[in-house]
C-alpha cells in the first residue's frame, strides 16, 4: 500500500522522536491524542479513564517505540497498545468489572481476538470512513453526530429533527452496517 | 427489560445513553451473562475503532497528562531501561500485555520489556513527571510559529543555553545496572566505534543539557597585557561528556566542550615534587603545531601523590540525588556501583553516611565505620528513585553531618552524586550557591559526581563544586566512576593546595602577544593574583594540571584587530632585556587549612626547538587542545585539521597506562568522520 501523507508524517516524527527531537513527541501526541481518546471513550465509556488508557498508550510508546520496526503503520500500533490498556484498566477499574472480574476474564477470551493482520497492515481508518460514507444520509449523520461529534442523543435529535428512539436505532443501523464491512475486509472480527 | 430487549439497548449502554435504572438492570443482566458480556465487548471495540476514524478533535489530554508525556519524552529520549531491581513492575501494563496475543510491529527483543516494562504506576509516574515538566516550562517556551521549544534567557546573560540546533544524544552505552557483569561492563567500555547505534541518524534537535556559553580567549598583545592571570581547573567533566556525545553519534554542542578539561583528562609524565612543596612544575615549548610560527608553551603542574598508606582518614557523606530524573540505569545505579567501589577501599579510619535528597532530604545511613562494608553496601542499595528534588536540604543536612563527624587533620567531604536535575525548591540558585560557601567555611570539601545525560547541568555542577572547594567529575561509566573513586581517590579526595593561582609574565623583547587555550572562566584579573580572599582551584593528591599558551614571538604580528596606535601614549619601550626567557610562571596556593598564600616563580627559556624534539607528553596535549578547538570551532584552530590531531594524538601516544589515550585516538577518529560527513 503506497504511504499515506499521515503516515510519511508520522515515519518522519517517530525518526525524529528516536533521534532525540523532544518537539516530535509533542507533535505525534497533536495528532492521535483525538482519535486514541475516542477509541478509549467508546472501550471504557469513562472520560478520565480514557485519558489514563490513551497516556499510559503514549508512555508506551515512549519506553517500547525504539523497537517498533514498521513506522507506517503508526496509528494502527496506538490502536494495538489502547486497546490492550483498555482492557486492563476495565479489569482494574470499572465497578461492574471489579465485581465480577472472575466471569468477565472467562468470557473477554473469544469476545477480544486480537485484530486481524488487515489492521495492522493498513490504515484502518480510511476503510471506516469509506464504509461511513457508504450508509444512508440519517445513519451516517447519527452515527458521525455521535461518535465523531460526540453529541448526546438529544442534542442529535433536536438538530435532526428526530426522537430519541429513531436517534438510537440508526446508530445502531449505522454501526451494524459499517461492522458488517469491516469484518468482511477482516478488520474487527 | 427481556434479555432481547436489553440485547438491543447494548448499544446505547456503550455509548452511555441509557438511564440509571437501565444501566442497573443492565449490568446486573452482564454480571450474569458472559455471552451478554462477550457481546458488548464486540460492540465496544467496533464502536472504539469506528470512532477513532473520526479525525482529529476527539479531545485532547488534560494538561496535567500531557505534561507529564513531554517529560516523560525527555527521559525516553534512551532506549528502555533492562529489567533491574529497582524497576517496580508497572502494574497495569504487565497482566494485560501477557495476557493478550496479539501481532506486534514490533522485534522479538520486544518480550523482554514486555517482562520488565520499567518505570512507575501511572499515578507516581504522573506526579514526578509533572514537577519536572513544571521545571521545564521555565526554561523552555513553545514557539507556535517555529512549532518548537525555544530556550528562554536566563537573568545571568552570559548564560544560555546551548545551541538549539546542536545534535542530541539519542541513545547510551550499554551498562549493567548494577555494573557486575563483566562482559557487558567491557561492552560499555569498548571503542566509541563498537558501540552499536540505536538509531542511524542525529536529526537537528536539542535537548535540555545546560551549557554556558564561552567564547575563546583572545590573543593579547604583552604591550597591552603583559600578565595573564588564572585559577587552576583539575575538573575533568568536560572530556566525559564530550565522549558521551560523540558515542551517540553526535557532535557535542560547543559550549560542552572545554579545552582545559579536556587536556586535563589524561595523565603525563610529570616529576614529582621535591621536598615539601605540594607540587612540581613541568615547562615545555616548541613550535606550534596548527601555527608553524606560533610557539606553543606548555605549563604542567604535579600535585604530590601521597601514598595510600600515608592517606588521612576519611569522613564522606554521600549526598545522593534520589529523585525521579535519576531513575535511569546510567544514574542510581551507576552511583551505587560507583560507589560500592569507594566503600570497598575504605579501612577503620574511614567513616561513611548516606544522605539522600528528593522530595523530603533524609538521613539514609549514619556515619559508619569503613569496615562495616556491608551495612554500608545495604543502605545503598536500598535507595530508589521517587519524589521531586530539594537540593539545599539535602546539602545543608550533608554538611551538618560531616561538621558532627568532623576529623581533624582528616579528610571531610561531601560527595554530592547528581544529574544536576535541580529543583531547589524555595530558595533560589543563588541561595544554594551562598549556602555552599558559606560550608566551605566548615573545612568539609565538595565533590560533584555528575551522573547521566538529558539534563546533565553541567555549568551549574561545576559552579556549586568551585564554590565549595572542590572537584567535579563527570562519570557515565563505571569504568570512569573507577578512574575517579579509584585511580585518582586520593586526588579526588585529599586536597593538597587550595587557591592555586597561576600568572604569566611574559618577556616583551621574545613576544609580542599570546593566547591562554581554555580555562576562558577562569581567567582572573592580574591584581587578584596577590589578593588572598580570592578563591581559586584546588588540587589533589596526585593531580596534575596543564596548561597551554599559543605564543607569537616578537616581530610577528598578533592576531586579532589590530587597535589604532594610541595617539597621547607611547607603546613600552622593549627593553634591550639580555634575558633568553619567554616568560615566568608565577604561582600562588594556600594549604589546605591556611588563609595565607606561598609563592612560587620558574621561568621559561625558548630553545628555539620545532616540533621535532617535542615529548609525547607536549605532542598529545597539543592534539587534545587541537581536538577541543575543531569541535568549538574556534577562530583560533590555524592549520589545525583532524589529520593533524590523529597525527599527534598517536605520535604523544607514549605507555598510555590504562589506555585513555587510545580510547581518545577512537574519538577522533569518530569525531572527524562526523565532522567531515557533515
Amino acid at each position: 500500500m503506497a504511504q499515506t501523507d499521515r503516515e510519511t508524517q508520522d515515519t518522519d516524527l517517530v525518526r525524529r522522536h528516536l533521534a532525540g527531537d523532544r518537539t516530535a513527541i509533542a507533535r505525534l501526541i497533536e495528532i492521535h491524542e483525538g482519535p486514541l481518546l475516542r477509541f478509549a471513550r467508546a472501550r471504557l465509556g469513562d472520560e478520565s479513564l480514557a485519558q489514563d488508557a490513551v497516556q499510559e498508550t503514549f508512555l508506551r510508546f515512549l519506553r517500547e517505540g525504539a523497537r517498533m520496526r514498521d513506522v507506517k503503520a503508526l496509528f494502527p500500533w496506538f490502536l494495538q497498545v489502547a486497546r490492550r490498556v483498555c482492557l486492563d484498566l476495565q479489569r482494574k477499574e470499572g465497578s461492574m468489572e471489579r465485581k465480577h472480574e472472575g466471569a468477565r476474564r472467562e468470557a473477554a477470551g473469544p469476545a477480544v481476538a486480537a485484530p486481524d493482520e488487515a489492521l495492522m497492515s493498513g490504515e484502518s481508518n480510511e476503510r471506516v470512513r469509506e464504509a461511513v460514507a457508504r450508509l444512508p444520509e440519517a445513519q451516517r449523520e447519527v452515527l458521525r453526530l455521535k461518535l465523531w461529534e460526540g453529541l448526546t442523543y438529544r442534542e442529535i435529535g433536536t438538530r435532526l429533527g428526530m426522537t430519541l428512539t429513531n436517534v438510537s436505532y440508526h446508530l445502531g443501523q449505522a454501526v451494524r452496517a459499517v461492522a458488517g464491512q469491516l469484518r468482511s475486509q477482516g478488520i474487527v472480527g | 427489560m427481556t434479555r432481547k430487549e436489553i440485547e438491543e439497548k447494548l448499544l446505547d449502554y456503550a455509548v452511555g445513553e441509557v438511564t440509571e435504572a437501565e444501566r442497573a438492570e443492565i449490568e446486573a443482566a452482564l454480571a450474569a451473562d458472559a455471552v451478554l458480556r462477550a457481546k458488548l465487548e464486540e460492540l465496544r471495540e467496533t464502536v472504539g475503532v469506528i470512532s477513532a476514524a473520526g479525525g482529529t478533535g476527539g479531545g485532547k489530554l488534560s494538561p496535567e497528562r500531557r505534561e507529564a508525556l513531554m517529560t516523560a519524552a525527555v527521559q525516553a529520549a534512551l532506549p528502555a531501561p533492562k529489567r533491574s531491581g529497582w524497576a517496580r513492575p508497572m502494574g497495569i501494563a504487565a497482566a494485560g500485555l501477557l495476557a493478550v496475543a496479539g501481532t506486534w510491529v514490533m522485534l522479538p527483543s520486544m518480550s523482554k520489556t514486555r517482562e520488565s516494562a520499567g518505570g512507575g504506576s501511572i499515578e507516581t509516574a504522573t506526579t514526578e513527571r509533572i514537577s519536572g515538566a513544571e521545571r521545564d516550562r521555565e526554561k523552555y517556551r513553545y514557539d507556535q510559529e517555529r512549532g518548537r521549544w525555544e530556550p528562554l534567557m536566563t537573568k545571568n546573560p552570559k548564560q544560555y543555553l546551548a545551541d538549539p540546533s546542536a545534535p542530541a544524544p539519542n541513545g547510551q552505552l550499554a551498562l549493567d545496572p548494577a555494573g557486575r557483569s563483566d562482559r557487558n561492563l567491557r561492552r560499555a567500555n569498548a571503542p566509541v566505534a563498537e558501540v552499536e547505534l540505536a538509531v542511524g541518524e542525529v536529526s537537528e534537535a536539542w535537548n535540555s543539557e545546560e551549557y554556558a556559553h564561552l567564547v575563546d580567549n583572545p590573543f593579547f598583545r604583552v604591550g597591552d597585557q603583559p600578565l595573564s592571570t588564572f585559577s587552576i581547573d583539575v575538573d575533568t567533566a568536560s572530556y566525559a561528556n564530550v565522549r558521551r556525545f560523540l558515542s551517540q553519534n553526535a557532535l557535542p554542542p560547543t559550549g560542552a566542550v572545554r579545552i582545559e578539561e579536556l587536556v586535563n583528562y589524561f595523565h603525563y609524565e610529570y616529576a614529582q615534587p621535591a621536598g615539601d612543596a605540594p607540587f612540581s612544575t613541568a615547562l615545555e615549548v616548541h613550535a606550534c603545531p596548527w601555527n608553524p610560527k606560533h610557539r606553543l608553551v606548555r605549563i604542567g603542574l604535579q600535585g604530590k601523590e601521597i601514598k595510600v598508606e600515608d592517606a588521612p582518614s576519611t569522613n564522606l557523606v554521600f549526598l545522593i540525588d534520589v529523585s525521579g530524573s535519576m531513575n535511569n540505569p546510567n544514574k542510581l545505579p551507576l552511583v551505587k556501583s560507583a560507589l560500592k567501589l569507594l566503600v570497598d577501599r575504605m579501612t577503620e579510619n574511614d567513616r561513611v553516611a548516606l544522605v539522600v535528597y528528593a522530595g523530603a532530604s533524609g538521613l539514609a545511613l549514619p556515619a559508619t565505620n569503613g569496615l562495616e562494608k556491608q551495612k554500608i553496601v545495604d543502605a545503598l542499595d536500598k535507595l530508589r528513585p521517587g519524589g521531586g528534588t530539594n537540593g539545599s536540604a539535602g546539602i545543608q543536612l550533608a554538611y551538618q553531618i560531616a561538621v558532627e563527624n568532623f576529623i581533624k587533620g582528616g579528610v571531610n567531604r561531601v560527595i554530592l552524586c547528581t544529574d544536576g536535575d535541580f529543583n531547589i525548591g524555595q530558595s533560589s540558585e543563588a541561595e544554594l550557591v551562598t549556602l555552599i560557601e558559606e560550608k566551605r567555611k566548615t573545612g568539609v570539601f565538595l565533590s560533584v559526581l555528575g551522573f547521566g545525560g538529558g539534563n546533565y547541568a553541567d555549568a551549574r555542577m561545576q559552579s556549586l563544586a568551585d564554590k565549595g572547594n572542590g572537584n567535579a567529575a563527570y562519570i557515565d561509566t563505571l569504568k570512569e566512576a573507577k578512574k575517579v573513586l579509584v585511580e585518582q581517590a586520593a586526588g579526588t579526595l585529599i586536597t593538597i593546595a587550595k587557591d592555586v593561582k597561576i600568572q604569566v609574565e611574559f618577556n616583551p623583547s621574545k613576544v609580542a602577544g599570546y593566547r591562554l587555550i581554555g580555562y576562558e572562566n577562569r581567567v582572573m584579573a592580574a591584581k587578584d593574583f596577590n589578593d588572598d580572599t580570592k578563591d581559586a582551584g584546588e588540587i589533589g593528591a596526585g593531580h596534575q594540571v596543564t596548561a597551554l599558551y599559543e605564543i607569537v614571538p616578537a616581530g610577528a604580528e598578533v592576531p586579532g584587530g589590530t587597535t589604532d596606535p594610541l595617539k597621547y601614549q607611547k607603546p613600552p619601550e622593549v627593553p634591550a632585556n639580555p634575558s633568553n626567557e619567554l616568560l615566568t610562571v608565577k604561582l600562588r596556593w594556600k594549604k589546605p587549612d591556611g588563609d595565607v598564600s606561598d609563592k612560587i616563580e620558574v621561568p621559561l627559556a625558548d630553545p628555539g626547538e620545532d616540533r621535532i624534539g617535542a615529548s609525547d607528553e607536549f605532542e598529545f596535549a597539543a592534539s587534545v587542545a587541537a581536538f577541543g578547538m575543531l569541535l568549538r570551532k574556534s577562530e583560533h584552530a590555524g592549520q589545525a585539521t583532524w589529520g593533524l590531531v590523529q597525527e599527534l594524538a598517536t605520535g604523544g601516544l607514549g605507555d598510555d597506562k590504562g589506555g585513555y589515550r587510545a580510547e581518545f585516538v577512537e574519538m577522533i577518529r569518530k569525531a572527524r568522520a562526523m565532522a567531515e560527513r557533515k
